[in-house]
């Protein structure tokens, strides 16, 4: 049985590509927030991550073409944002730094949210070295696997283990603290 | 409380995941107009002397674009497809036009005896025009015509009978239940602050009632001792309006208590009006005060006047009906949402084939849920509310399902 979700989004993104306006409106509202989630976690501060949110869709729309209409589209942009987040980041020279141990906690910044919850965890995300933040991102929230982040950072397997490791012992110390 | 690693990760992607926030409202600006950019590129270069392959696939896309084509796998075509693609663009433009021309055929049609609540508007009305209270008047009439006059879709003899429709309007509307506080309209005849229409020669001016809550002299300050009379009346959802006599200078600002404060704008004569909406999470007390700056760094500033007002939340309250009964016994027999009036709003709704069956930038505007020939179209819809009201960060989507039944 085909699943009705996929195929309306199927036709969302048919739609949208040809131009129909209302439709790129309705396809903005189904998927922005999942690219600008995802912007907002590999980007360390909120202008960059709308810059980034802006680069992905763009993105998303230009390689509309190349979706094959098979499995989730959802995932499919998901993946999009997440590569293009990582060629942004991999422009500058990627640095994974062995010691986390005084890393400093930078001041807390204003937010214009009120869900504090989430401006929380993101504030801890965005003190993490670079390194330690991508891995984190790519294998707890992406679900990547070590072997995989490794082909995509350019990093040894132990590598991403042990960043991952001390990103989720670092995390896990703040927030028991708290 | 304790973590263990499974559970950092898990903690991290809930809230990250779910809780993110909404798209700032200028990035989907931005993001949709370059979207309409490359999906025209898109055409263009598939109509020129692009590779083949290019232009099947653009105008594959274009096809089903214009909603006639179910699955993109119709290889044996290309050469067709080719040909036709300009047809198709021009086609699309057709389709789109007669969509629109058909919502407005089938809403006029539906509403002779109230005729201001379906004209179509234009996209762009940011201001406060499209607050319910003046859009029901004539001050908020006059301006909409103004801003429809390209669409050529008033005509004068319509303008001529503002008055009378919106004074049956209001009638017709009383005696509905469900209904927005039409009194509201006690503001609409006063100057707009906005555009200096000022306007207050119909009968509206017998259903102004006595403001609410009122003239508060506050901290011991009595109004004879400051420099301004001020009074302020409470609107509908959240919504105040301030009536101030007196001059004012570059330096007088309104400081609304709320964290706002704005640059008072001198109107006709002495006597000038502004409008502001809050938002509370409870009932509470804002101390609106007007002000004059002393120095530009705007440091020091010296009260001209100072007065209360109480905002109790339900004012501001969002209703959004899921179903509709278009029978006409006179209840819940149109869509329509009432909200307090955002700064920008947008309703689209989509039956189940996703197109597009209605739209409208106005929260007044209602919809019949009835084709051409006033036939209850019987069904389920999804619809998408696109919001923003003043002071709020970003806008917010709302998506929900409707059900019309007889």
């Amino acid at each position: 049985m085909i699943n009705q979700q996929e195929d309306k989004d199927y036709q969302l993104l048919r739609n949208s590509l040809g131009g129909n306006a209302l439709a790129q409106k309705e396809f903005f509202a189904r998927f922005s927030k999942t690219v600008y989630a995802v912007c907002l976690r590999y980007m360390n501060n909120e202008d960059d991550a709308k810059d980034m949110l802006q680069e992905c869709l763009i993105k998303v729309f230009q390689k509309g073409g190349e979706f094959r209409f098979e499995g989730s589209l959802e995932g499919w942009i998901r993946r999009i944002s997440v590569n293009t987040c990582l060629d942004h980041i991999k422009k500058r020279k990627l640095t994974f730094t062995e010691d986390i141990a005084d890393l400093e906690i930078a001041e807390d910044k204003a937010w214009n949210s009120t869900r504090l919850e989430y401006n929380d965890l993101l504030k801890l995300l965005y003190q993490l070295p670079v390194g330690y933040r991508l891995v984190f991102n790519l294998y707890a929230m992406e679900g990547f696997s070590h072997a995989e982040i490794a082909d995509m950072l350019q990093i040894s397997e132990n590598t991403s283990k042990s960043q991952l490791f001390k990103a989720r012992q670092w995390l896990k110390s703040k927030i028991n603290r708290n | 409380m304790n973590f263990d690693q499974d559970h950092i990760d898990e903690l991290f992607r809930n809230t990250l995941e779910n809780q993110a926030p909404e798209v700032p409202l200028d990035v989907m600006n931005k993001v949709l107009e370059q979207w309409q950019q490359l999906s025209q590129q898109a055409g263009n270069t598939s109509a020129g002397e692009q590779a083949v392959g290019e232009g099947v696939k653009h105008s594959d896309k274009i096809m089903s674009g214009a909603g006639t084509a179910g699955s993109t796998s119709g290889i044996g075509l290309f050469a067709v497809k080719m040909l036709a693609l300009p047809i198709m663009v021009l086609g699309i433009c057709v389709l789109a036009i007669s969509a629109s021309l058909a919502v407005y055929l089938v809403s006029e049609a539906e509403s002779t005896s109230s005729a201001n609540k379906v004209q179509p508007l234009p996209s762009n009305q940011q201001g406060s025009s499209n607050s319910p209270d003046n859009a029901s008047a004539n001050s908020g009439f006059e301006n909409r015509a103004n801003r429809n006059s390209e669409n050529l879709i008033q005509t004068p003899l319509q303008l001529s009978e503002n008055s009378f429709r919106a004074e049956a309007n209001t009638l017709k509307l009383n005696s509905k239940p469900m209904e927005p506080n039409r009194e509201s309209a006690l503001g609409a005849e006063s100057t707009n602050p906005k555009n200096g229409v000022t306007s207050g020669n119909n009968s509206m001016s017998n259903t102004r009632k006595p403001a609410e809550v009122l003239q508060n002299p506050a901290d011991g300050l009595k109004s004879a001792d400051l420099a301004v009379p001020m009074q302020i009346e409470q609107l509908e959802n959240g919504w105040v309006q301030l009536l101030v006599e007196g001059k004012l200078t570059e330096k007088s600002y309104i400081d609304w208590g709320d964290g706002k404060i704005e640059k008072a704008k001198a109107s006709v004569g002495n006597k000038w009006v502004a409008k502001h909406q809050y938002f509370p999470r409870s009932n509470r007390k804002f101390a609106v005060v007007l002000v004059e700056y002393r120095d530009i760094e705007q440091k020091s500033r010296s009260i001209l006047a100072k007065t209360d007002v109480y905002i109790e939340p339900a004012d501001a309250e969002e209703i959004i009906p899921e179903i509709i009964t278009p029978n006409g016994d006179g209840y819940n027999d149109e869509f329509y949402v009432k909200i307090p009036s955002p700064e920008y709003f947008e309703l689209l709704i989509f039956d189940k084939n996703n197109s597009v069956v209605f739209r409208s930038n106005s929260p007044e505007e209602r919809w019949t849920a009835r084709d051409k020939n006033l036939t209850v179209m019987e069904g389920e819809y999804r619809i998408l509310l696109t919001l923003k009201y003043s002071g709020e960060p970003s806008h917010r989507f709302i998506r929900k399902r409707l059900i019309v039944q007889q």
